[in-house]
């Protein structure tokens, strides 16, 4: 055995490490060579002398405990040094000056040594921030001394006892976070397996681990019923990773950044071999170097070790440093609780602990003022929600902020008490610190930069307009309330009615949409019981597979009342029986007490409630009886009858429940992360969160875009998890930049292609947890309301997209009749502010002012000559243009933004001769993409995306780009070249000529419903069927005089002319019938833009007109706006949303491009609305090169599928989708393919009565 | 040897306390029931013990759900009938629906509305909590710091009858069976098995525990069954102006139709005549049965028909009789059980008596039934067990010489022919068997045979009274009360009569 020599180790050491700045998990800090002596592991049983004699110096110092076992259980006889190790045998017989050469070496021969004690700043005991991979870089004997519960440990303190619930929580996927890892792989091109392959475990040393689940026999057949996958593998590091992404800048060949990139090794010091440029090669490519050189990585990679997404998860300690961050590791992760949110309904008893993670044990050893303490030296089931909050706080991670009724915050709302009044200008320095805390861009330059004001957020509640914030901040986030409110975005109270935005209660009046289950006091652990946190002891790679609660456990259905046994995904065969579960006080967890079902609060178990039961609620005459709840579930499956009864069979219902989640019904609302935007920075050393840790370049900062609370959509469901129609978030769809070593931007904002070749604007079924019991999805959420004012709620609700959330990004893309142009009309750095927009007022109020310094024009274009652009879209990295005589060009736009380039728009990479996507027509009018988000089909074929993937096809248009050509009508182009990664195959051809008859003569634009497409020609709207696109098919010409432009939404189809806009009827997609009483006269209509429930027309001389189309059948002109007379030749107009505010975008002949701001928090309050009502203002303008025609529409960011059931985004977790063509039909159309109606509220009762009996 | 359990060793079992009296805290079920201990899902095999003893207690064992039936409408009527406001606060009936311990006595985690929990059986754990998890831990030793010794049959025996026949402090009086309660029954095998248990008996159980025969253990439950129901009787036979204690009788010597007249002589009841309530003695008259069939001799007997005979002359008598037959049971008890290595015999001797009509009663016919199950149990023929329980289904449609055959067929015999000396049945079996039942519709089609094809015999008008002989997939075999006339009808348009 051998026994430290301290003072000879320790303190030579201390002088070592006095190290500059941030030691982040051991960097910098050499470590100490120890040789431990061996720990035995806590013996399942002892004697109470053996246990006391472990315990004997211990207790000398550490003279009280909350627990001295840790348990509060009299069985457990366990002594200090089973548990930390350590040696009690140690005595302090009298009292030291606690600073005395003596009591040190005392206390140092007690405690077990750290290899590294700078760095755990020994011997302090509160966790150390951002200490990460320190865990793996300890000794585990040091590991096990300062938290037994460790992982990696853990089998030694704790395994006597819980050896197998060890086993299966280093297995559950709150400890291999794979949900994380494999769906940000596949769905942004990394890995194309749809059953995932990566997690996160360690040895006991602290290695990387491979983890095998426990049943290896038929392991696909497992996978492939239950989703229990066989093996998790470490995620590899991203400099070794070779990036998935399709990006111009990743493409072979090319110059070398030499200068940054010393060829070590190479005889050749100057590096010249690489420098050499061979003629016919791109201009800027990579390096020569390997994966993770000059920008060669994937950023989404990059993130997952690097950025704080959802790290750290079970095998690390919280980052102890703000609140909502502080916590242990491994099972005292939850077990152990901290003091993380003063908000009860979080927090349970542990409220009143606050918020700074300061401890309250009676151990007079601990420090009381000292962050990153535990409240007690003692475990509980007793885990409050706030606790859960340490890692859910985040959307690929459970984003468990809706259960309480929160989303992220987005920038906007109060601004005036979130940014300074001066600007911030942070150094490089300053920018590290606060970026180690919360991974946001935007936080450097707002005042929640300052962990004070952080704090102390929650207290500014009282004096906020827009919103009121949650109390937690994990990540350094913070977290907005939701409000009921109607569609327009009025403040609703209780009973449904108005609150005034100028109420001063206005916040208290409304309701909070938090779920009704924490409404009745319920924590998460009143939900999810053991299993739901420990594992099933198997490896699954998706959140609601490894869930074994469902609602009717507790609930029941309408047929039968609950059985109390789980039987979700992961419930065993028969369940879990919730009966047996009991309370700390000893109490039944779940009771029937009189034919009631009472659940008993695991925080509180005096606290109970009163099961709502499915069954009494639709059960006439029975006191909890809800006449809507028993309409919708027991509505028959018949839409004209539309009658309902409780003698139905099952099998007749309308919403039986093997088809539909109850939650699809019973959710408030759904938080939607419509984009997040992910900068990497080449010259930026930071650490690995994960692994081996260490440091290296390249980091990327993590900001939200978009996050909205009022989109509701429907999707499928993986067979696994019974394939049932269940609510559809949009998961965290990435845009991705490089700024590389020399700080150019090799790229900006790409989107990235799925392993599955959709879009990685990625959409998922999920859990939203928001239940109410008012504040449900009614009738008319999901089917056509009988006022049809629910055209734009449909779109949304079927995925089809509402051009509301679109993201124009940095540029807008301009096409004038003589050039193609680029805008910049937001900031670079973060958040990205629409220059002159309300939050650029106050996030960059020194930019600003200089803009209004420049009469809001906006300061930078780059543009290309071209013949007369009246349509133009930008998907990737590549603006797909009709320039008329001059036919279809692609342009290659993949530098615009880099500032090595002096022509940004450039017509090929290098020579024509190996590169040529112009294709000649003789008067190409318009182009149109069937998605504008970056699609490759060809990535989705074969055995692994059909079979095991479970992925759909894609339908044959979506290799095409349409271009319309006046004289040629219409012509398709396969594009796919341009997305496979090849830069030697990009000749585009013409594919197929359209032009049955020249019917198709004139042909000016074209709107696609899925894959009809509906041509304006000099005859009118000829609506031409594409579903074998190289051999279309003319469906019938509508005669309209001057049809210049058409937009689809839903069922209505929108089609200026001369006389203005008219509105048709596309129920029948092929055959649309004009409504009449519809028509909206106009002067000199052009473009139109639908974007919820306002058409934005480009009027030319009247300017920009909006139209309200909440009822299609009854437009109405709302606002006819010229922005004091700039707008007079207006061409064209797009909609885009940025952080909480809607945008448009005008092109206008005689003034340019101008950037309109529709809603602001200080124009319209109601401005979280689904569809807000404008309120138009310019904040800034350009001139262009030449008169501007037209505008490229910004990413569909809610666009997952087409109205003929194209998927075009793609779907997390195996086997869910959108709904299928016949299945959107058949939520509003019957038999006969006519509409059929509902209305939330019935005139007459429908119930079939007495007679049935 | 602890496990030589002889009768000799009777007198300290009894004595010990039961757990409802063993001054112990109890400390609750929650102290048991952590994952890690008694509280696991599935069974394991790192301890001697299952682990999932709380899982099987909570799920399975209604034992978990006594103090919730207390809740219940019926439980709320019988609180009702006998004037107490709520069934599940009245020691009444708390002291068998739960662990019913003094206040004091009750720990951290003591909730009466566990029911029958652990602690109410096991005892209280305020002593042995945290010793008989340790290394180091005996049974014995655990049994010393006061649990208590359930594995030991004639002390298991005494706690389940405690509640499932009574004591002198606590009993399911006439009254309070009166108000509603269902009669009660036991026997130790089966009651054990249908618990269900949760601990199995193997290798390592044997190490620890003493493990009786069930042959053994089935009549050490019989023997303590016997004597504690003479202990009852002693206790609450009531001399006097008062009734004595009605509970004490045979329920269906009593409670049946009018129409069923089922009286009938037997070698044990004695002077019992006709239209007399005898006392209930299916477990005293089972020994005595086994008495002269295996031993060959009548002194059980002969004390049992003394006693049937003192019932009807008071008090005083009878308190004599009980004292004679409890010496007649210990002699016999202790040849017995000299004989339980040879389960054969004792089963012998209960089918003999199957065939030769002995299990009239339906109280008899159930201790026969389940003492034969508990004798012959893994040997038997599964289907002919099922015959003999069927044939005991309902104790209202019980028919006697249904139940008799099934009980001897298991024992491969035949039952005897009527009037071949043994106790007449004449009147019972052709008039007392079947159900009776009502036409619940206007009018029902009476047919020669079972099926549609067969022929019609006639009509019943609804509301007929009818008494079910037979029933054969969907149809019955009635006969109207005055056995005018009789066919097939179909069983779904008759409704059963409660008697």
């Amino acid at each position: 055995m051998m026994r430290l020599e301290l003072r000879h180790v320790w303190f030579p050491i201390a002088a070592l490490c006095a190290w500059p700045g941030l030691l982040l998990a051991a960097e910098g800090e050499v470590p100490r060579d120890i040789e431990y002596p061996h720990y035995p592991p806590a013996p399942y049983t002892q004697t109470a002398a053996e246990a006391a004699a472990k315990s004997a110096g211990c207790i000398d110092c550490h003279t009280a405990s909350d627990a001295a076992t840790m348990h509060r259980s009299e069985t457990v006889v366990l002594g200090c040094t089973d548990c930390h190790g350590g040696d009690a045998s140690i005595r302090v017989e009298h009292a030291y000056s606690h600073h005395s050469p003596e009591y040190m070496a005392k206390l140092d021969a007690a405690h077990v040594q750290p290899r590294y004690p700078k760095t755990w700043h020994y011997p302090h005991s509160e966790n150390p921030k951002h200490s990460y991979t320190l865990l793996n870089k300890e000794s585990p004997e040091y590991v096990r001394f300062v938290n037994p519960s460790d992982y990696r440990v853990a089998q030694e303190a704790c395994g006597a006892c819980h050896g197998p619930i060890i086993k299966a929580a280093t297995r559950s996927i709150m400890a291999t976070g794979a949900m994380l890892f494999g769906g940000a792989a596949y769905n942004n091109g990394i890995l194309p397996f749809k059953n995932y392959i990566l997690g996160e475990a360690y040895t006991r040393d602290g290695e990387a681990a491979i983890l095998e689940g426990p049943v290896q026999e038929d392991a696909d057949a497992q996978t492939a019923v239950n989703g229990i996958l066989p093996k998790l593998y470490p995620f590899p590091p991203w400099e070794t990773l070779k990036p998935g992404d399709i990006f111009r800048v990743f493409e072979r060949g090319g110059r070398n950044l030499t200068n940054l990139f010393p060829e070590t090794g190479i005889p050749n010091s100057l590096g010249l071999l690489q420098r050499i440029e061979e003629p016919g090669r791109p201009d800027i490519r990579q390096s020569n170097r390997g994966p993770g050189t000059g920008g060669r990585i994937s950023v989404p990679v990059l993130n997952m070790h690097k950025t704080r997404l959802n790290d750290p998860l079970m095998w690390f300690l919280g980052t102890n440093d703000q609140p909502g961050d502080f916590r242990t590791s491994g099972c005292g992760a939850c077990h152990v609780v901290y003091a993380n949110d003063r908000d009860p309904r979080h927090s349970g008893q542990y409220a009143a602990a606050g918020h700074r993670g300061l401890t309250q044990t009676t151990d007079p050893t601990i420090a009381r003022d000292k962050s990153g303490h535990p409240l007690q030296h003692v475990f509980t089931t007793a885990i409050p929600t706030a606790q859960c909050m340490s890692c859910h706080m985040h959307q690929p991670n459970m984003f468990v902020n809706t259960y309480l009724g929160y989303t992220m915050w987005d920038y906007e709302s109060d601004a005036p008490f979130m940014w300074p009044e001066e600007q911030r200008y942070p150094d490089h320095d300053e920018m590290r610190k606060i970026l180690d805390r919360n991974p946001e861009g935007a936080v450097v330059r707002g005042k929640w930069a300052d962990l004070e004001f952080l704090e102390n957020v929650w207290d500014l509640n009282p004096k906020l307009n827009d919103t009121q914030f949650a109390d937690y901040h994990g990540h350094g986030w913070n977290f907005r309330a939701i409000f009921k409110r109607d569609r327009k975005g009025n403040l609703l109270d209780a009973a449904g009615q108005q609150v005034s935005n100028d109420d001063p209660e206005k916040f208290s009046k409304a309701v909070h949409m938090s779920s009704v289950h924490l409404d009745k006091g319920m924590h998460c652990v009143d939900c999810h019981f053991a299993q739901d946190s420990h594992g099933t002891g198997h490896l699954y790679g998706e959140v609601a597979l490894a869930v074994e609660i469902d609602c009717k456990d507790c609930h029941g259905s309408a047929s039968s009342y609950p059985n109390l046994r789980t039987s979700g995904p992961a419930a065993p065969p028969a369940g879990n029986d919730l009966r047996a579960l009991r309370n700390s006080d000893g109490r039944r967890r779940f009771e029937w007490v009189d034919g009631k079902l009472i659940q008993r609060s695991v925080l509180d178990p005096s606290k109970e409630w009163e099961m709502s039961l499915v069954k009494d609620s639709v059960m006439p005459g029975n006191p909890d009886f809800n006449e809507k709840a028993a309409r919708a579930k027991l509505m028959k499956g018949d839409p004209n009858e539309q009658r309902w009864s409780v003698h139905f069979e099952e099998s007749d219902l309308a919403h039986k429940d093997s088809e539909i989640e109850c939650y699809t019904c019973h959710t408030s609302w759904t938080t939607s992360c419509a984009g997040c935007h992910l900068p990497i920075e080449a010259n930026w050393k930071t650490e690995r969160h994960h692994y081996e840790g260490g440091i290296s370049r390249n980091y990327a900062t993590y900001n939200p875009q978009v996050v909205r609370d009022q989109m509701f959509m429907l999707g499928r469901r993986g067979d696994r998890k019974g394939g049932k129609i269940a609510p559809v978030r949009s998961s965290s769809a990435l845009v991705l930049s490089s700024t590389n070593a020399n700080r150019e931007r090799i790229y900006i904002q790409q989107p990235p292609v799925a392993a599955s070749g959709y879009s990685s604007q990625a959409l998922n079924p999920h859990f939203p947890h928001t239940v109410r019991k008012t504040e449900t999805k009614e009738c008319e959420d999901c089917h056509l309301s009988k006022d049809n004012d629910n055209n734009a709620i449909m779109a949304q609700l079927l995925l089809l997209g509402t051009n509301f959330t679109n993201f124009i990004g940095f540029n807008a893309w301009v096409g004038g009749s003589g050039h193609v142009e680029a805008v910049p009309v937001t900031e670079w750095t973060e958040p990205q502010a629409v220059i002159g927009s309300y939050l650029h007022r106050y996030a960059y109020p020194d930019y600003y002012q200089a803009h209004m310094g420049r009469d809001q024009r906006l300061p930078e274009a780059f543009e290309h000559g071209s013949g007369p652009v009246e349509c133009l879209q930008l998907r990737a990295e590549y603006l797909y243009v009709a320039e008329g005589k001059k036919g279809f060009r692609v342009y290659d736009v993949a530098s615009v933004a880099n500032k090595g380039f002096s022509q940004r728009i450039i017509t090929a990479p290098f020579s024509p001769l190996g590169h040529d996507t112009h294709v000649g027509t003789k008067d190409a009018s318009c182009v149109v993409l069937p998605a504008n988000q970056p699609v490759h089909p060809a990535r989705n074929e074969g055995e692994l995306m059909r079979d095991v993937n479970k992925e759909q096809p894609f339908h044959p248009i979506y290799n095409y780009a349409l271009v319309t050509d006046r004289q040629e009508g219409l012509i398709l182009v396969d594009i796919n070249t341009l997305s496979d990664g090849e830069l030697r195959n990009n000749y585009l051809e013409r594919a197929a000529t359209y032009n049955p008859g020249n019917a198709l003569a004139g042909a000016r634009y074209l709107a696609l419903a899925g894959h009809i497409a509906y041509i304006t020609t000099s005859q009118g709207l000829a609506v031409v069927n594409l579903d074998q696109p190289l051999a279309p098919r003319l469906e019938t010409i509508l005669p309209l005089k001057g049809a210049h432009s058409a937009a689809v939404q839903f069922r209505y189809l929108f089609v200026t002319d001369a006389s203005g806009m008219r509105v048709f009827d596309i129920t029948n997609l092929t055959n649309p019938a004009e409504i009449e009483a519809a028509r909206i006269p106009l002067a000199d209509a052009r473009r139109i833009y639908l974007s919820r429930t306002y058409a934005f027309v480009a009027a030319g001389r009247e300017g920009l007109v909006i139209v309200d189309i909440e009822k299609p059948e009854q437009p109405s002109i709302y606002e006819k706006f010229d922005a004091d007379g700039r707008l007079r030749d207006t061409n064209d107009v797009v909609i885009g949303s940025t952080n909480a505010s809607l945008f448009a975008y005008v092109a206008d002949g005689a003034s340019g491009l101008n950037v309109v701001q529709l809603t602001a928090p200080d124009t319209q309050p109601n401005f979280y609305g689904f569809s807000p009502e404008p309120k138009p203002q310019l904040v800034a303008w350009r001139e262009t090169q030449s008169p501007a025609l037209a505008l490229s529409r910004g990413l569909e960011r809610d666009r997952g599928v087409d109205e003929t059931g194209g998927q075009i985004a793609v779907f997390g977790r195996l086997g869910s989708r959108p709904l299928t063509y016949p299945e959107m039909r058949r939520l509003y159309v019957d038999a006969a393919g006519r509409p059929w109606y509902v209305e939330n509220l019935p005139q007459d009762k429908k119930q079939v009565g007495q007679s049935n009996e | 040897m602890l496990c030589a359990l002889g009768l000799l060793s009777q007198g300290r079992l009894l004595a010990q306390n039961l757990p409802e009296h063993d001054g112990l805290e109890h400390l609750g079920v929650k102290s048991c029931s952590a994952s890690t201990c008694h509280g696991s899902i599935t069974e394991r095999n790192a301890y001697p013990v299952l682990q999932n003893e709380y899982q099987t207690w909570t799920r399975h064992d209604k034992h978990s759900r006594a103090y919730e039936v207390l809740l219940n409408e019926r439980s709320q009527r019988i609180a009702r009938n006998l004037g107490i406001e709520k069934a599940h606060e009245a020691d009444i009936c708390l002291d068998c629906h739960a662990d019913n311990v003094p206040a004091a006595q009750r720990g951290r985690f003591f909730n009466l509305s566990d029911g029958v929990g652990c602690e109410a059986c096991h005892g209280g754990a305020e002593q042995w909590l945290g010793p008989h998890i340790s290394a180091s831990a005996t049974h014995a030793g655990n049994i010393e710091a006061g649990m208590y010794p359930t594995e030991e049959p004639q002390a298991r025996a005494k706690l389940c009858l405690s509640c499932h026949l009574g004591t002198d402090k606590k009993y399911a009086t006439h009254r309070i069976m009166g108000a509603g309660h269902p009669r009660l029954s036991f026997e130790l095998v089966t009651f054990t098995a249908l618990q269900p248990a949760h601990y199995r008996i193997d290798a390592d159980y044997r190490e620890r525990k003493s493990v009786a025969a069930p042959a053994q253990e089935w009549l050490d439950g019989l023997l303590v069954s016997g004597q504690q129901s003479l202990a009852m009787i002693r206790k609450h036979y009531q001399q006097g102006e008062g009734l004595p204690e009605l509970a004490l009788f045979d329920c269906h010597a009593c409670h049946h139709s009018l129409d069923d007249l089922r009286w009938q002589a037997s070698a044990f009841s004695g002077e019992t005549e006709p239209g007399m309530p005898r006392l209930e003695d299916s477990r005293l008259r089972m020994i005595a049965l086994l008495e002269s069939g295996v031993l060959g001799s009548e002194s059980v007997a002969g004390a049992l028909r003394a006693l049937h005979d003192a019932s009807l002359k008071g008090a005083q008598p009878l308190m004599a009789a009980t004292g004679q037959l409890e010496n007649s049971l210990a002699a016999a008890a202790t040849r017995l059980r000299e004989r339980a290595g040879a389960s054969e015999a004792l089963s012998r001797a209960i089918f003999a008596a199957a065939a030769g009509r002995q299990f009239q009663d339906y109280a008899d016919a159930e201790q026969a039934a389940m003492a034969a199950q508990a004798l012959v149990a893994g040997q038997a023929d599964e289907a002919a067990l099922e015959a003999v329980f069927a044939a005991l289904q309902n104790a209202d449609t019980y028919q006697p010489q249904q139940a008799a055959a099934a009980l001897a067929a298991l024992g491969g015999l035949q039952v005897e022919q009527q009037g071949s000396g043994g106790p007449a049945g004449d009147l019972g079996a052709r008039r007392g068997g079947g159900a009776l039942a009502v036409v619940s519709v206007t009018s029902l089609r009476m047919r020669a045979g079972p099926g549609l094809d067969q022929a019609v015999l006639g009509s019943l008008g609804a509301g007929t009274r009818l008494r079910v002989l037979e029933n054969r997939e969907g149809w019955s075999r009635v006969e109207t009360l005055d056995a005018s006339t009789g066919g097939w009808v179909a069983s779904r348009l008759i409704k059963p009569v409660s008697r």
